[in-house]
């Protein structure tokens, strides 16, 4: 109840007067449909009864077949103008819902999204919205439109004539408890359905993405009875819910044929003993047939309902999502920036387990080239996603420029500072909005100068159209190590002060490794740049390198100085090169896995 | 999930696809053959629904034969209680088959995957393999459980209430049929506008939804560049489309219903004027004009699924079309009719004179002779595309050569059983796959009566049952499939346990040691070399500290040999592997650098 009241007042609330109009119009139509009855019963007795007078009929039954037809029209008009204003309001609803729920998604902490699978996200825009939506318009309206008809049928049916009137509605209880329960038992057989066939659809994406290895190791058999299952467990699923079908569809017609059945028997003997005319038995009939959707529907509009509360549930839920970083009150613009960062004291671990980051200190100089050197699970990478603030250290501060990236407004900060991530994420868009993609209207000469520095131009100017090449999910395959550099076109191409790469070389073979490192050194002058690896030749030109181990600076020198130290770096650094093949076994250290 | 569906291309009926899937109607005669029974039976009772009022008012009520009417209430109470029996079983044995035949198509259609080359899986994206699985299946099922059927039992539908109705009155019955020609055109004329602006509709969802899914897995980029004005106004812009698209469909829709409704009115005041006039004078009974009247209610139904059937057969052919191509896709390798099963083999294997192109005659391997004595270790060197890794897809027949010949202890890899051969030759790859399931399930994937003393063992000689023992599952610990609780490291640890459990004769390195960091390679390095011992074995690395130890480097350039010998011969040699060498060390150890 809380949640609908929720959803009313944040989506609907400012289209009551929409609702409002809806529901009148639902009142129009509802007394419509009651009035039609009135009038055939007038056309029946009068024809059926009809004393010698012909022309009279004649008349009478050419003006009444008149009204029934602007009756008919009238409806036509109100159900037009009803289905369209709810279908509209509901439309709207989930426009906005959609836009708040993005906005919220797109604008949550990096640990949310750590957390959070986009399938998931992705089924809550759209699956669940959509229960909203329907919830929102035909649900209210369908909930409307059958107490309404059910209240005012049932109530002048007695009215006319209680006795006949309930001869004819026994069945109609019977009927409203059928649709319930089939709704009640279908609901939780149809979600099976549903599941089983995403698991099904698992088990293919899982068998041809891995087919390499299903081949290698001959195990097609086992991957064919892994699949048999799920096909016989949809098989089984959907035959269970053709006996729920199967049972309550007939069960529901046999029910609401019974009406007419009590309709025509008791009638008819009424009718006989002279209780009741010709007229009030069609009009009962019309009556009857009237009543039976909107109580067979009950059982929908209730699924109804129960989908929407459910989806609802789980969108706000992440509407409720709070995002912890976010501009504070008195946080100011970074305007010019020379490039200083200074790590105070930081100590930080993700949604507080273990301590990634340590008590860490390091002050970097403007125009300074860092090298962060360490292997899996030393933190590193957390060095590089504490200063644009993806997240907040536990204590400790970090400075730019002296100012507390906490006082520094996000939007600012973030734009000083140009990352070129683990994994490449490019988008489905030309190789120019990929590298613009910090700002849409950068003119062209400013791309192609980013990637004639990150060295992908001469690249691009082979394909066929060049900038406007798009790339991604939806145009051509880019291999490693030129989305690589894509990517760090991208990073500066805003002229970024401060320049993080977080182990941007990994994935990338020997020779694209040179190359992008040649480019490197032209790059990182006149800013601060921070180069985050595992590989001693990725760091080796930095003025400094900083070796983490455990969230703490083991080593901190030039690459010469910590050469000249037997410590984790040179050794490393043999181990690399494979200078010394005996070295780190023989050093017992680095058992780290 | 994949959210771009494809849509339907327009095309009629196909009398080939018709016949396959008849096919697979073939095993469910008897139910068929019941269903339509039990479907011909259900029309027949709601067509007599409406004669039974008539017969009721006229023949009783009207003229008071109060035990008449008493008889044929229960008569018709019988008919009712029959027809819920009918229609159960109608309905169930419809489903029946329509998911035994889906059922079956499934099945044949994942056994069809499992015996695929690679060569489709290096052409076909895998949303696209799966939509043969969900939405094309569904259209095929649409047509069987209500599409074939509909179209017997509507069409009987509709000649036999215009023949009840034209043998009650046929005058009345024609005034009534004025109003089909209406009827007709909304639900096929103006319904095929909605089908088409629904169509649109859809587009523009999945345009919205590929938008989403797009920035939603880029989020962390979206952030980092501070995209997420920019990104709301263009997602306001998708989602407007969609919003816009709706309302067409909605305003064609809140058109379509009244005018629907309005027809049959028409034709229920022309009964009503026309057939109330000649029951005033006497000329038609009071009953037959109730049935008239029922029977106008009923026109609206098989007209609208009949004016379906046209779809429904034309999506069902689309799909239809879409999963015999794929059923129908060549097998390219396949079994000879003779092969035998590889016995126990050593590990001798001999290239001879191979050539291989994966299209036409791009060759990517020309010429290639390699001699390997059993127990060898092969380190294949080269630059990315000399063809290194075809040559080893080549070794486990993922590919048949264009000419020449692989063979394994002198068989050719052709003649024997592909189960046997693989079951030889692990390979591990660069990217590790692991399937849901746990570190257990996953380590006994090639061998999957390994029991439990036998994985640990492994994975001690492999040095890993420290770090899998950590996990508080220990071996039971399931690897989920993104959100993995390994790192990529780990999970190449995994697949090496895995390889090696398998115990083959020939192992296979295809970058395998790419993802795990140099100090777990060392440590794994040792254990590698006893597992290497006793075993052919060719490894890819770009590495070249990995590569020293092996007994013989071959160099491969333009998929030939271009060299070949140990380190120090091909050091000494001065060739291009001391190019390479020389190169790649250069750069590790910035040697001549600053």
């Amino acid at each position: 109840m809380r949640v609908l009241a929720r959803l009313f007042k944040a989506y609907a609330k400012h289209q009551w007067h929409l609702y409002v109009v809806t529901l009148f119009l639902i009142g129009v139509e509802v007394v419509l449909n009651v009035y039609l009855p009135q009038l055939s019963r007038a056309i029946v007795d009068t024809v059926v009864e009809s004393t010698s007078d012909l022309s009279f009929v004649r008349s009478y039954l050419f003006s009444q077949s008149l009204l029934y037809l602007v009756w008919g029209l009238i409806r036509s008009v109100v159900v037009f103008v009803e289905i369209y204003l709810f279908e509209k309001t509901a439309e709207t609803v989930s426009l906005k819902i959609r836009r708040d729920l993005y906005d919220h998604v797109q604008r949550l902490d990096f640990s949310f999204h750590n957390k959070a699978r986009t399938g998931d996200l992705m089924s809550r825009v759209t699956s669940d919205v959509q229960a909203m939506r329907e919830l929102a318009g035909f649900g209210i309206v369908q909930l409307v439109y059958c107490l309404l008809m059910i209240l005012l049928v049932v109530g002048w049916m007695v009215y006319c004539n209680p006795s006949y009137a309930l001869a004819c509605l026994m069945s109609m209880p019977l009927l409203l408890v059928a649709a319930v329960r089939y709704s009640a038992r279908s609901g939780p057989v149809f979600r099976a359905i549903q599941d089983q066939i995403a698991s099904m659809t698992a088990k293919v994406q899982e068998s041809v993405s891995g087919i390499r290895v299903v081949k290698a190791f001959a195990q097609e058999d086992h991957e064919r009875a892994q699949f048999g299952k799920e096909n016989d467990g949809i098989l089984a699923k959907n035959l269970q819910a053709a006996k729920i079908n199967a049972f309550y569809h007939p069960a529901m017609d046999f029910l609401a044929s019974l009406g007419g059945v009590g309709v025509i028997w008791y009638g008819g003997r009424l009718y006989m003993s002279g209780a009741l005319t010709a007229g009030d038995i069609t009009a009962f009939l019309s009556y009857l047939w009237m009543l039976i959707w909107p109580v067979r529907s009950m059982g929908w509009v209730i699924g109804m309902f129960q989908r929407g509360i459910a989806g609802s549930q789980r969108v706000f839920e992440v509407l409720d999502e709070r995002r912890r970083i976010s501009d504070s009150r008195g946080s100011t613009p970074l305007q010019r920036i020379t490039g200083r960062v200074h790590f105070d004291d930081v100590t930080f671990s993700y949604d507080s387990g273990e301590k990634v980051l340590d008590h860490f200190t390091l002050e970097i100089e403007p125009g300074e080239t860092i090298g962060v050197l360490g292997m899996t699970g030393s933190g590193k990478s957390t060095v590089g996603a504490l200063i644009p603030r993806f997240y907040d250290a536990d204590s400790g501060t970090i400075l730019v420029d002296g100012v507390d990236v906490r006082n520094a407004e996000l939007k600012s900060l973030r734009s000083h500072v140009g990352i070129v991530p683990q994994d490449t994420f490019l988008f489905s868009a030309s190789i120019r909005e990929n590298i613009a993609y910090h700002d849409p209207n950068m003119d062209l000469e400013r791309v192609i100068e980013a990637a004639k520095a990150a060295q992908i131009h001469d690249f691009v100017e082979t394909l066929p159209q060049r900038y406007e090449t798009v790339v991604g999910e939806r145009g051509i395959g880019l291999s490693g190590g030129q989305r690589q550099r894509v990517a760090i076109a991208r990073a500066i191409a805003t002229d970024p002060k401060i320049l993080i790469l977080d182990d941007s070389t990994a994935s990338v073979d020997a020779e694209t490794e040179s190359a992008i490192q040649e480019s490197l050194r032209e790059i990182a002058k006149g800013r601060t740049t921070i180069i985050i690896s595992q590989k001693v030749s990725s760091v080796r030109y930095a003025d400094r390198i900083v070796v983490l181990k455990d969230g703490r600076i083991v080593e901190l020198g030039t690459h010469e100085e910590l050469m000249a130290r037997d410590g984790f770096y040179s050794r490393l650094h043999a181990a690399q090169t494979g200078s010394d093949l005996s070295s780190i076994e023989a050093s017992g250290e680095g058992m780290v896995v | 999930m994949s959210f771009h569906d494809e849509e339907p291309q327009t095309r009629g009926f196909d009398p080939a696809i018709a016949r396959r899937l008849l096919g697979y109607l073939r095993p469910c005669t008897k139910q068929l053959v019941l269903a339509i029974v039990l479907v011909l039976s259900a029309s027949a009772i709601s067509l007599v629904g409406p004669l039974i009022t008539r017969m009721a008012v006229d023949d009783y009520i009207m003229v008071g034969n109060m035990r008449g009417l008493d008889l044929i209430m229960l008569a018709w109470l019988l008919v009712l209680g029959t027809n819920w029996f009918i229609s159960y079983w109608r309905i169930y044995t419809m489903s029946w088959i329509g998911q035994r035949v889906v059922h079956s198509i499934r099945r044949d259609l994942f056994e069809h995957l499992m015996r695929l080359s690679f060569d489709y899986y290096d052409k076909v994206p895998v949303g696209k393999t799966i939509t043969r699985f969900t939405s094309d299946v569904d259209r095929l099922n649409e047509l069987l459980t209500s599409g074939i059927v509909n179209v017997v039992s509507e069409s009987l539908m509709l000649i036999g209430i215009m023949v009840i109705m034209m043998r009650l009155d046929l005058r009345l019955a024609l005034l009534c049929f004025a109003v089909l020609p209406v009827l007709g055109y909304l639900v096929t004329g103006f319904r095929s506008k909605i089908t088409r602006s629904e169509r649109d509709e859809r587009t523009k969802v999945s345009e919205m939804n590929a938008y989403l899914q797009e920035n939603i897995s880029g989020v962390r980029v979206v952030q980092a560049f501070c995209r997420e004005d920019e990104n709301l106004r263009r997602f306001d812009k998708v989602s407007r489309a969609v919003y816009d698209a709706a309302m067409r469909v909605i305003y064609l829709f809140s058109f379509f219903w009244p005018c629907v409704d309005l027809t049959s009115v028409i034709g229920t005041v022309a009964v009503l004027w026309y057939g109330g006039l000649q029951v005033a004078n006497g000329s038609l009974s009071f009953g037959t004009l109730i049935a008239f009247i029922a029977y106008v209610g009923q026109f609206f139904g098989p007209i609208r699924n009949l004016s379906q059937v046209y779809r429904v057969l034309q999506r069902a052919m689309a799909g239809g079309e879409r999963i015999f191509r794929l059923l129908d896709t060549e097998v390219s390798i396949k079994e000879r009719p003779d092969a035998v099963e590889l016995p126990r083999i050593k590990g001798d294997v001999v290239f001879d004179n191979v050539y291989f192109a994966y299209e036409g005659d791009n060759y990517v391997i020309r010429g290639f002779d390699l001699d390997v004595k059993a127990g060898e270790t092969i380190a294949l060197v080269g630059h990315t595309g000399a063809g290194k890794t075809s040559i080893i897809n080549l070794l486990s027949r993922m590919y048949d050569v264009n000419e020449g010949r692989i063979l394994i202890d002198g068989h050719d890899v052709r003649d024997v059983t592909l189960s046997s051969l693989r079951k030889q030759v692990a390979i591990v790859l660069q990217e590790p796959f692991l399937f849901a399931g746990s570190i257990k399930e996953n380590l006994r994937y090639g061998k999957p009566d390994a029991s439990d003393s036998e994985i640990e063992s492994v994975c001690k000689r492999l040095g890993i049952d420290d770090f899998i023992r950590r996990f508080p599952l220990g071996y039971d610990t399931e690897v989920e499939e993104r959100g993995s609780k390994l790192s990529s490291g780990q999970r190449q640890l995994v697949s090496f346990a895995r390889a090696l459990l398998a115990d083959p004769a020939i192992l296979i390195l295809d970058e395998a040691t790419a993802s795990i960091d140099t100090y777990t390679e060392r440590l794994i390095q040792a254990a590698l070399r006893e597992l290497l011992k006793g075993r052919t074995s060719f490894v890819i690395a770009h590495r070249l500290s990995t590569i020293r130890e092996a007994d013989r480097i071959v160099v491969v350039e333009n998929g030939t040999i271009v060299e070949q010998g140990t380190h120090d011969q091909l050091i000494k040699a001065r060739g291009q592997y001391y190019h390479l060498y020389t190169m790649q060390y250069a750069r590790e150890l910035n040697v001549g650098a600053s």
